[in-house]
């Protein structure tokens, strides 16, 4: 495995010379242990069609700095992962064949925890487990707001634009300063961080000037190697709960209910409506249920229902705060949601016990798990893909989605497995795609179904927020309007900051100009 | 609300210190290598099996998260040369992945499919284990714990003799709670 139009001569001088700038240890190369960690161990294809060619892991910018001159060198294109754990999306693999994984997470400090202006600052390597116990071994009174699986990178997650469940549940709107290595080894601080002995650094998000933050998420144009994100105080209170609904129709009532709650802040979090199966598959696996091939019948989902005590809908929010405030937003939230026939409320003391609103509570109160692994034994050895469409927070919007994605699904041979997580205008559905990796015939399927969904989403007016490796120029292609003068111009400052094409080419559909035809 | 089921996933996590005697002879074998047993907590199987092993087992509730950091931090410092595991697929995922990170290789994977009151057994990789594992469970199919237990001396060194194994179904015992459930080793270098 050779990056694209490297020859093995140059490619042998290239890891020769990154063992000499860096160290032998920190170059992994393919007949090296530690390579296998390298690749998509989720994917839907071959482990082959997105595997690397070797992998450096630097433990500084002045050894990233090094790896990009002889990158640029050797014209060896780099594919740049903080933690690589994101399996639903590709994990650390890149999205072409025989790039160099430049992998960060031994870049692993946590520069700065301020706990007067609730911030933090930290590397590329910082998971959400490290954040937190950094947190709880200093007794602050700072909550992080972590991704579903605590392996996560705080950084990385931010930078992929993912999302939590507590207030601060949109993290790239939490971000508050940022430091990035270009192409050509230039370190840049961005904003208020340029200024001499910067004060305001991790307290104001805009500087002078352009506010160029944004064009470094869920992109090529430089390596981001350390990040401000502010921290949530730790409220006086704190009430997670859950309202189950029987019908899957009910998606109509609860997400017209929710957005006026949401919008004014009586729903302070990222709340989120879970699908039937989703909510049940921490706990039970769909063989205790249906022994046959295919879409589990209403007949089973119902006894799921009834077992678990759950809903078609499972809508998981919290209060926080002092008591009489929690007290007085539960009445309105208990009030609106009660004109739903059948809705049934739940507190912590109620579900004692319950795997799944645990893990749920947990990440709520922005305490980081691995709970949500445990859903992909609904399929003995699953493995999934994540579809992610934004939907409006309306009753006609989320329903029209979920029957489309739902029936689409279904036609295919999978279940519904997906959950709506409301920001502050929107929704993000994310429907999870678990396939079993074992079986061919249902690798193909699953691919198959992505690839229905990305144009059925595209007809239907909705975009994506992320993808997987394998679906990023596709998805790319739907943001097309006036003759792809968006993707046009992310190619122009591509081309302007990394001319030579070395930094994660192809990531969310942006080629370097020499493989734009391809 | 299905308690039974509830309760099997609230089984506290800790580490299972047993006494030597109530494994299969495992002391020596399992300081000399450096071995860790990794089993769920969720099912009867898993459970019996954790019995085997005795003391060296680390349980993984339905959250993994400490077991894991606990693996990582063994894996880091080199306390560890193999890791043994009879578990959820998601869960050896788990072990995998951060096992991998250094320099563990998988070894072994035996896949045990339950389905309608009955296990099939698919054995792969380290030559004698295999064998040894996959005579024992046709000889004595519900005994398939007590012979996967007694078998794990055999991974004392590495068997680059590959060896693959699919055998006939066998009655399951004690086991309510799962579909699927896969044994795995993973060995350092």
């Amino acid at each position: 495995m050779l990056p694209e139009g490297v020859v093995q001569a140059d490619f042998d001088n290239a890891i020769g010379e990154l063992r000499d700038a860096l160290s032998p240890n920190a170059v992994i190369v393919q007949d090296d242990a530690r390579y296998t960690s390298y690749t998509d161990a989720y994917t839907p294809r071959q482990l082959e069609d997105n595997a690397p060619s070797a992998a450096v892991a630097p433990l500084d910018i002045e050894q990233i700095q090094r790896v990009l001159a002889i990158a640029r060198k050797w014209k060896i294109p780099l594919w740049t992962v903080s933690t690589g754990r994101n399996f639903g999306y590709g994990g650390p693999a890149p999205r072409k064949a025989g790039c160099i994984v430049l992998d960060l997470k031994r870049m692993n400090r946590i520069i700065e925890v301020n706990e007067k202006h609730a911030y933090a600052v930290v590397e590329p390597g910082v998971t959400y487990q490290d954040l937190y116990r950094y947190l709880q071994a200093r007794d602050l009174k700072l909550w992080s707001d972590p991704s579903a699986p605590a392996w996560g990178g705080v950084l990385g997650n931010l930078a992929d634009r993912g999302v939590g469940y507590t207030p601060y549940g949109e993290h790239f709107t939490a971000q508050c300063g940022m430091q990035v290595v270009l192409a050509d080894g230039t370190v840049v601080d961005t904003a208020m961080g340029t200024v001499p002995q910067a004060r305001s650094k991790h307290l104001y998000k805009y500087g002078h000037g352009p506010w160029v933050d944004g064009i470094f998420t869920q992109s090529n144009f430089g390596i981001i190697t350390q990040i401000g994100i502010w921290l949530m105080p730790e409220p006086p209170g704190y009430r997670p709960y859950l309202i189950t609904f029987p019908e899957e129709d009910d998606i109509h009532p609860i997400t017209e209910i929710t957005r006026p709650l949401k919008i004014n802040m009586l729903i302070p979090n990222a709340a989120t409506t879970v699908g039937l199966i989703w909510e049940a598959a921490v706990k039970v696996t769909k063989a205790q249920y249906f022994d046959g091939q295919g879409v589990m019948p209403e007949s089973a989902r119902r006894k799921i229902a009834q077992d678990l005590e759950i809903g078609s809908w499972n809508f998981y929010g919290a209060l926080y705060g002092p008591e009489p405030i929690m007290d007085n937003n539960w009445k309105v939230i208990e009030e609106s949601f009660r004109q739903v026939k059948g809705a049934r409320f739940y507190s912590a003391a109620d579900r004692a016990g319950d795997a799944a609103f645990d893990y749920r509570a947990k990440l709520m109160r922005g305490i980081p798990n691995m709970t949500e692994f445990g859903l992909l034994n609904w399929l003995g050895p699953g493995s999934h893909i994540d579809f992610s469409p934004i939907s409006p927070v309306t009753g006609d919007g989320a329903l029209r989605q979920f029957h489309v994605m739902r029936d689409l699904c279904h036609r295919f041979g999978f279940d519904y497995i997906g959950e709506f997580l409301v920001g502050w205008r929107d929704m993000h559905h994310v429907l999870m795609l678990v396939f079993d990796r074992t079986d061919e015939d249902h690798k193909r399927q699953v691919r198959e179904l992505f690839t229905a969904l990305v144009a059925e989403a595209a007809r239907e007016g909705y975009g994506e927020y992320r993808t997987h490796l394998d679906y990023m120029d596709a998805i790319a292609a739907t943001y097309d309007w006036n003759d792809r003068a968006l993707y046009r111009a992310h190619e122009a400052i591509k081309d302007a900051l990394d001319p030579d094409g070395i930094l994660s080419p192809g990531k969310q559909g942006i080629w370097p100009g020499r493989s734009r035809s391809t | 609300m299905a308690a039974t089921r509830r309760a099997f996933l609230q089984s506290s996590l800790i580490v299972m210190s047993l006494p030597l005697s109530a494994g299969p002879k495992l002391g020596s074998f399992g300081e000399e290598r450096r071995l860790r047993v990794v089993t769920d907590t969720v099912c009867d199987d898993t459970r019996r099996f954790a019995t085997m092993c005795g003391r060296h087992v680390e349980a993984i509730d339905v959250d993994p998260s400490r077991c894991l950091s606990s693996l990582e931090d063994d894996f880091r410092t080199h306390r560890i040369d193999l890791v043994f595991g009879l578990s959820f697929d998601s869960n050896r995922f788990l072990v995998e992945q951060i096992a991998l990170q250094y320099a563990f290789r998988r070894d072994y994977l035996g896949i045990h499919d339950f389905r309608s009151g009955r296990f099939s057994h698919r054995l792969e990789g380290h030559g004698r284990f295999v064998d040894a594992l996959g005579d024992a469970v046709e000889t004595n199919p519900a005994s398939w714990i007590e012979a996967m237990a007694a078998s794990l001396s055999l991974l004392s060194s590495p068997d680059s003799t590959e060896k693959a194994q699919l055998t006939g179904v066998a009655p399951a015992q004690g086991t309510g709670s799962t579909a699927y459930l896969v044994s795995w080793s993973l060995r350092r270098g």
